[in-house]
């Protein structure tokens, strides 16, 4: 049986004792105020240190007596009946309980905030003075209910009377106790929703004929009558649907499609090989393959990788002042900007690194056997960036020494947790797609004997474990290592051939569409903030899409960017061939996203909203004018065109996920929802950024000069 | 409180001050009641208030004076009420006057009223007041109120008040056809030079209306701190000996003497007192010890202000003992009572923290080197830390425990007091003058486990015959066989029984809220006061569904859910007693108009059994501007101010601003979120987190004229003295048209000082220490000032 409490506030005085008293009760410290334009009130928003507090307004009203109606509104946590903070947690750190509230378990919190974004109420907040931010907010005083009641009072034995006001007090959150008006009601959802209603019905000139919290966000158990509406005393529009219910098909989605998927790519895989082997032109797989790889021969030391060396150093004093420091003291981040600048780098990181899943899917699952020679370029960038979106994420986390919390925790569906195992998962993937590359260079046959012979049963467990945590379910679980293992076993590698880590690839593809896709799953929970020029119930098929395009274009411009940088030919033939499965790609994209604008009405709105001109630049310079540039055979071997047609792919796939997380959300911050929202990076966060990509570069240069990475010259 | 159904809350904004009251209130308001709020700014009171009336600070009067006239007029009065209640009828000399604001008797000189004009007409034989037959007789109290309030009309009141006229009479109209109604006020309607007339206004109306002794009836005075009632009741007024009783005064060298000027019940009282202190020591040989008390110098006033003008003029204050004050935040003009603290040799205080009056020598802008007060400062226990009884402003008794041990060497009050007095006794053990008698006769024993209750058995009283606890103000005898230290809390002690432990919140046979054994009312646990007047002459219940009390004919004696409020239980509706609903007042009866009466004693021949006490100001309540007003006095222009009034008192340290340098009028008050002087709930950071800092509200029109934002900071300065504090704009304050001219108010609240965790500048230093000349209430709020936007930051206070 849930709980609720209501909140009428034509009863509330604006006395504030429940403000002061639910600081009592939690021990919070009190905030470093001053007098504002708020007048009375004070803090301005919920935070850390405030769970509860009263916003004092002012409404001109002719009718009523000094014409005005002075108007308290207590805000907390509402404490969904469907809590998107619930939904967005992967480690269970937030969970509702039966009781009907939503709590905190601060042992299981791995710091992510993803909570913070999710709430349409910017109910939870971080307390970013801590080395280690934890989030906090009310949790309708459940710990109340495990309070030991008092067996003595004044040296004697409690009375039976009192001992039942004792249990009484107890039972009901410290503010409603404390509430010397009729202002807060704790109790049953049920009754305190009926007793809403009947206030209403006995007295209908003195509310509105609305309970905010009835339906609110699928019901809240936070329910207020008030005689203003509701968004003039703080509280938003937050539509009635449940948040939840917009990322949940896509997270339900996430096992059947990994085994779906890997049937597709198995099947691909084995009708292009049919094919390739019924026309017979199979050629030796040496030859197909091109020439081979071989280390790069250069100088460490140039002027650039100096400079990439600084920047990557300085991102290591940045990584030691962030803990030094603590989040909240070396980066700019806040409650309203719970998520910056980092997480951007790792969104645009992963978009551009689905270069490695791309090209590994074209080379193996689809033959596209002219791309061999840029494979291990790919995978290689795409294992130094992926590692680099860790490191990030160490930083980013409030509590990273938390992480191996999300392999114990079950949630439900959490698309945090969907993609912290998957890309983790995909890390091991990269790892050992690249593994032969190290064990050539060390020529081990041993150990190329004992990865193509381990590779394909690491995938059947790593996606096995996979579709089992996000699925809790032994059937699906069953079914994708039926699947996965058929493959492996079709699949082995015949007597005499060449290893083909095609399970890698699969697994590769495989793991990068659910967690490319996942992240936009992320942004789900945000049709209130998000534009909805970006939010769709399909951008984590935007995302998927877009990747692909950013991945590829990523791959022509890196090639281009080590023939130039290091004197080798440019293979414009091969980019070319790569482009046209970019301009493909982008074309999809493009035309899914756009088409489902459209089909939604996101056109019909008019492009009037603050952020025309972003999403203008994203599509027509990064999509169209990029198509137009990749459009033909010839306008693609053209390397200037090529270059400028992938940049600007790039780029415009870039400006989206820099729009999604930032500058295309309407982030309003913790209710009252009044203050201003300004972020910009601190010093900490882009030299973390700027000095880990850096990093990337010249790791891979130096990965590059160690292992056969790059394709042999050709004379 | 939540049987009424209108509330007219005058002077308070007990939302944010009394928040407890809301409670009943809005319990009223469902059920249908109205609320009346009058206040100079609109508050979170006023954000419940069906009514809300902005008024001009200081000019309450003017439109209660209309509300009485209103009602008198439209004979909206409660007639049948009036007759047998109250002195309506009673007929006053015909020499009484009333000319151009100065009631007959007025002698300039003194600044002093003689009233041997203002009295009844007596009968020849009994002594007894004459009554007349009909309100029209043009001599009886009802007519000269209707005289007197004739000018008061709507329009005239609304001149003077910023009220609209029709307003004024929606108040009337609304107050006056809710009945019961009942009133609330606070420091709002006190803290004028004409404070104590207010409240008698609200007396009247409820007279008039026949509200009080009812359930939902009454005034309420809204006590400003959570004991202030048991403190009074314990005669922390300078005017008053323990139970309201009058001070001994150097004038009155006896017993008898004493008798004779205040009656022989109140004596009766002082008497029980003397042999609760010196118990046998005071036998009726030595006059019970009663010359051993210290008497009051009759030529002198003990207030504060005086207290402290005194020490700076003639230097006769050699030690100042404070516990539970900081003049220093509180007292109105700061700068001259900081300039009169120095000049004291010694000062003690008892407090939890270390405050601005205890640390006034630190004062910023002061040079200790330059001080020679010494100091002491006694760490006291907080209310939490300390055992004992509390009063609230129903005169319920509660006992609360000690929740915590006081912190380190913390006492609470009565240990330290304990502690000091047996050192003051040891000193004087050797003495054999007179005047240190009392130390050595006086009986000090309370070394007991429980030292408060202790305390409180004294002060209940015992048969000192049987040894038993006195069980009620009827057991207290004259001839000193009893004793009992303060006469209206006997009987708390009932049988030996602390009943203010009590604590049955079900048991409610009345259904009127009275839970008669929840902890102990005085007087003799009687929760509404005045109960007889809900009974009309014949011991009927005037409104048989709110029956409190009766005459139970077959048994014959007085009943009810209530204790009966009658002198007798025995004697009936046909004796004299059986009619005295006011029996506290020396008529028996509640005074429209405060004159002078003695009651014979019908037992002791040639005394006085009561004397009514009165005010020096006038026997009805006549307005008067404020001492610093934008405008002049309507009504009449040459009597300005309250004529009673002597301010200055000092004319080179007390300056009266002028409306021409200072257009602005202050009104301040304390907030929800601070109490008082801020000595504790500026240490509490949870609290300073609500409001961080002293500021000013100030009207959006104001606001624009001086070009300032909220959150921007304000020089405000008085004749006085200045402060820098923040401004906080809001369309809850606005300006009134007063006197053909708008009048704008700002508001301050003046909980802040210098020491503490929030500090800030004291808005004391700007207001005016003028005081009501009864009770020398000082006028916290009305004074005016100047504003402009700040150009540095720092204020001078």
């Amino acid at each position: 049986m849930s709980n609720a409490f209501l909140i009428d506030t034509t009863y509330c005085i604006g006395c504030r004792s429940c403000q002061v008293t639910c600081k009592q009760w939690n021990e919070l410290r009190a905030e470093h105020t001053e007098m504002s334009e708020l007048g009375l009130q004070n803090p301005a928003t919920l935070s850390a240190k405030t769970f509860t507090m009263i916003t004092f307004h002012e409404i001109p009203d002719a009718e009523k007596p000094g014409g005005m109606k002075y108007v308290f509104a207590k805000l907390q946590c509402m404490h969904c009946n469907e809590p998107a903070c619930v939904s967005a947690c992967p480690v269970t750190a937030l969970y509702k309980t039966e009781s009907g509230a939503v709590i905190y378990d601060a042992d299981k919190c791995i710091g992510c905030r993803y909570c913070m974004w999710a709430c349409p109420f910017g109910a939870p907040t971080a307390d970013w003075d801590s080395l280690a931010p934890k989030i906090h907010k009310c949790d309708l005083c459940f710990d109340r209910l495990q309070e030991p009641l008092p067996v003595e009072r004044n040296r004697k034995p409690l009375s039976p009377d009192s001992a039942e006001r004792e249990a009484q007090a107890l039972a009901e959150p410290a503010c409603v106790k404390q509430c010397p008006t009729e202002a807060l009601k704790f109790g049953k959802r049920e009754d305190v929703l009926a007793e809403a209603k009947a206030r209403i019905k006995a007295n209908p000139e003195r509310y509105i004929d609305h309970i905010y919290g009835e339906k609110e966000a699928g019901g809240t158990a936070v329910l207020y009558l008030a005689s203003v509406p509701f968004s003039e005393i703080g509280l938003p529009d937050v539509g009635n649907e449940s948040y939840p219910a917009h990322s949940i098909p896509a997270l339900t989605a996430v096992p059947p499609a990994v085994a779906i998927l890997g049937g597709v790519l198995g099947m691909t895989y084995s009708l292009k090989k049919r094919k390739e082997e019924v026309a017979k032109t199979e050629v030796a797989s040496d030859k197909t393959h091109g020439p081979g790889f071989a280390t790069l021969k250069t100088k460490l030391f140039t002027p650039a990788t100096i400079l990439l060396g600084i920047l990557a150093l300085l991102a290591g004093v940045a990584m030691v002042a962030r803990f030094a420091l603590g989040l909240g003291g070396s980066t700019n981040l806040s409650d309203t900007y719970a998520w910056g600048l980092w997480i951007v780098f790792d969104l645009v990181w992963i978009a551009v690194a689905g270069g490695a899943f791309a090209t590994a899917g074209l080379i193996y699952v689809f033959h596209r056997k002219e791309l061999y020679s840029i494979g291990r370029g790919a995978v290689l960038m795409g294992l130094l960036s992926y590692s680099f979106v860790m490191v990030t994420l160490v930083a980013d986390l409030g509590l990273p020494w938390h992480f191996w919390q999300l392999g114990v925790q079950a949630p439900e569906h959490s698309a945090m947790f969907e993609v912290s195992w998957c890309v983790g998962l995909y890390v091991t993937i990269l790892f050992a797609e690249f593994m032969p590359v190290v064990l050539e260079r060390l020529d081990s046959r041993r150990g190329i004997e004992l990865w193509t012979k381990w590779a394909p049963i690491y995938v059947i467990v790593a996606v096995s474990l996979f579709v089992y945590l996000m699925s809790r379910d032994l059937i699906w679980t069953a079914i994708a290592f039926v699947v996965f293992a058929v493959m492996a076993f079709a699949f082995r590698r015949k007597e005499g051939s060449k290893p083909v880590p095609i399970m890698l690839a699969i697994a590769a593809v495989t793991f990068s569409t659910m967690h490319q896709s996942s992240l936009g799953s992320l942004f789900l929970l945000m049709p209130d903030k998000l534009d909805p020029l970006w939010w769709s119930p399909i951008i984590p098929v935007n995302f998927f899409l877009s990747s692909i395009a950013a991945g590829l274009s990523l791959v022509i411009l890196m090639e281009m960017w080590i023939a130039k940088s290091f004197g080798r030919a440019t293979k414009i033939e091969q980019l070319a061939s790569l482009a046209r499965t970019t301009f493909i790609a982008l074309l999809i994209y493009q035309v899914v996203r756009l088409g489902d604008l459209a089909l939604r009405g996101g056109f019909t709105a008019g492009l009037e909203g603050p952020n025309t001109v972003l999403f203008l630049i994203e599509t027509l310079v990064g999509g169209l004018l990029a198509l137009i540039l990749l459009s033909s055979a010839k306008l693609r071997s053209n390397p200037g065109v090529l270059l400028a047609g992938a940049l600007l792919c790039l780029g415009g796939i870039v400006l989206n996920r820099a729009n999604v997380v930032l500058f295309a959300m309407d982030l309003k911050g913790p209710i009252p929802q009044t203050l201003p929202s300004a972020y910009s990076p601190s010093l900490v966060e882009w030299a973390v950024s700027i000095g880990l990509i850096s990093a990337t570069i010249l790791l891979f240069k130096i990965g590059a000069m160690l292992t056969p990475v790059l394709a042999k010259e050709t004379d | 409180m939540k049987n009424a159904k209108a509330f007219l809350i005058g002077g308070s904004n007990c939302a944010e001050n009394h928040v407890m009251a809301i409670k009943w209130i809005q319990k009223a308001q469902a059920n249908g009641a109205k609320v009346i709020h009058v206040d100079p700014r609109f508050t979170r009171t006023s954000s419940i208030a069906d009514i809300y009336a902005r008024i001009r600070p200081g000019t309450d009067i003017a439109y209660l004076g209309a509300i009485i006239s209103y009602i008198i007029e439209n004979k909206l009065y409660d007639e049948q009420y009036l007759r047998a209640h109250t002195n309506a009828l009673y007929l006053m000399k015909p020499e009484f006057a009333f000319n151009d604001g100065l009631f007959s008797g007025f002698d300039p000189e003194t600044h002093k009223y003689e009233n041997s004009s203002w009295g009844y007409q007596l009968d020849e034989v009994s002594k007894t007041p004459l009554k007349a037959t009909s309100f029209d007789d043009p001599n009886c109290v009802f007519a000269k109120l209707k005289a007197h309030y004739s000018r008061y009309t709507p329009e005239v009141a609304s001149q003077i008040t910023g009220i609209p006229a029709e307003q004024i009479r929606l108040i009337a109209e609304t107050f006056a056809k809710n009945r019961p109604g009942t009133i609330l006020y606070a420091l709002g309607m006190t803290q004028h030079t004409t404070g104590a007339q207010g409240i008698r206004c609200y007396g009247i109306i409820q007279f008039l209306l026949g509200n009080i002794g009812k359930p939902g009836g009454g005034v309420n005075a809204l006590r400003g701190e959570p004991n202030v009632q048991g403190a009074c009741d314990m005669s922390v007024l300078y005017t008053y000996f323990a139970g309201y009783t009058s001070q001994p005064d150097h004038n009155l060298p006896t017993l008898h003497d004493y008798a004779k000027k205040h009656g022989t019940f109140r004596a009766k009282f002082v008497l029980n007192a003397l042999k609760a202190w010196f118990g046998n020591a005071a036998t009726a040989e030595n006059d019970f010890g009663y010359g051993w008390l210290m008497r009051k110098n009759a030529t002198k006033n003990y207030s504060i202000l005086n207290m402290l003008e005194s020490a700076a003029l003639k230097g006769d204050l050699k030690l100042l003992y404070i516990l539970g004050q900081n003049p220093m935040v509180t007292n109105p003009n700061l700068n001259l009572v900081h300039e009169t603290l120095s000049q004291i040799e010694m000062i003690v205080v008892e407090e939890l923290w270390d405050t601005e009056t205890a640390s006034f020598w630190q004062r910023p802008g002061t040079d200790p080197k330059s001080i020679k007060t010494e100091v002491l400062l006694l760490p006291a226990a907080y209310f939490m830390e300390k055992e004992g009884s509390i009063t609230n402003s129903g005169r319920m008794v509660q006992w609360r425990y000690a929740g915590v041990k006081p912190p380190g060497e913390a006492k609470s009050d009565l240990e330290i007091i304990d502690l000091l007095y047996k050192k003051i006794r040891d000193l004087y053990k050797d003495s054999t003058e007179e005047k240190d008698q009392i130390f050595k006769r006086a009986v000090w024993d309370y070394d007991s486990p429980n030292m408060a209750e202790a305390v409180l058995k004294e002060i209940n009283g015992t048969n000192l015959k049987t040894g038993e606890m006195i069980g009620g103000i009827g057991e207290l005898q004259a001839d000193g066989s009893t004793s009992s230290g303060n006469w209206i809390y006997a009987g708390i002690f009932k049988n030996g029984i602390n009943l203010s432990k009590r604590r049955d919140n079900k048991t409610d046979p009345s259904g009127l809220g009275l839970f008669p054994n929840f902890a102990w009312s005085w007087p003799g646990n009687m929760r509404i006061i005045y109960n007889r007047a809900s009974c009309d002459e014949t011991g009927k219940p005037f409104d048989p569904k709110n029956a409190l009390i009766w005459w139970d004919a077959d048994k014959g004696r007085w009943t009810g859910w209530d204790v009966p409020d009658v002198p007798s239980l025995t004697d009936g509706p046909e004796t004299e007693n059986g009619q005295r609903a006011f029996r506290m007042t020396a008529e028996g009866v509640g005074r429209m108009v405060a004159i002078p009466y003695y009651h014979p004693d019908p037992k002791v021949e040639g005394m006085p059994r009561d004397k009514s006490s009165l005010l020096s100001d006038g026997p009805i309540p006549e307005f008067y501007e404020p001492v610093e007003s934008p405008v002049k006095n309507l009504l009449h222009p040459k009597v300005q101010v309250n004529p009673c009034l002597k301010y200055p008192r000092l004319p080179d340290k007390q300056p009266i601003g002028t409306a021409d340098k200072y257009p602005y009028v202050l009104c301040t008050a304390s907030l929800a979120e601070h109490w008082c002087a801020g000595s504790t709930t500026r240490n509490v950071t949870w609290l300073n987190e609500l409001v961080p800092e002293p500021f000013v509200e100030i009207p959006p029109k104001l606001a624009k004229k001086l070009g300032v934002k909220s959150g921007e900071k304000v020089r405000v300065w008085s004749a006085r003295g200045e402060v820098v504090v923040k401004a906080v704009v809001t369309n809850r304050m606005q300006p009134l048209k007063v006197c053909g001219r708008e009048v704008t108010t700002v508001w301050m609240p003046y909980n802040w000082g210098y020491k503490g965790l929030s500090k800030g500048p004291s808005t004391n230093v700007i207001t005016i220490d003028a005081a009501d000349p009864n009770v020398w209430c000082q006028e916290s709020k009305a004074c005016l000032v100047n504003l402009e936007k700040a150009t540095s930051g720092e204020s001078k206070g």
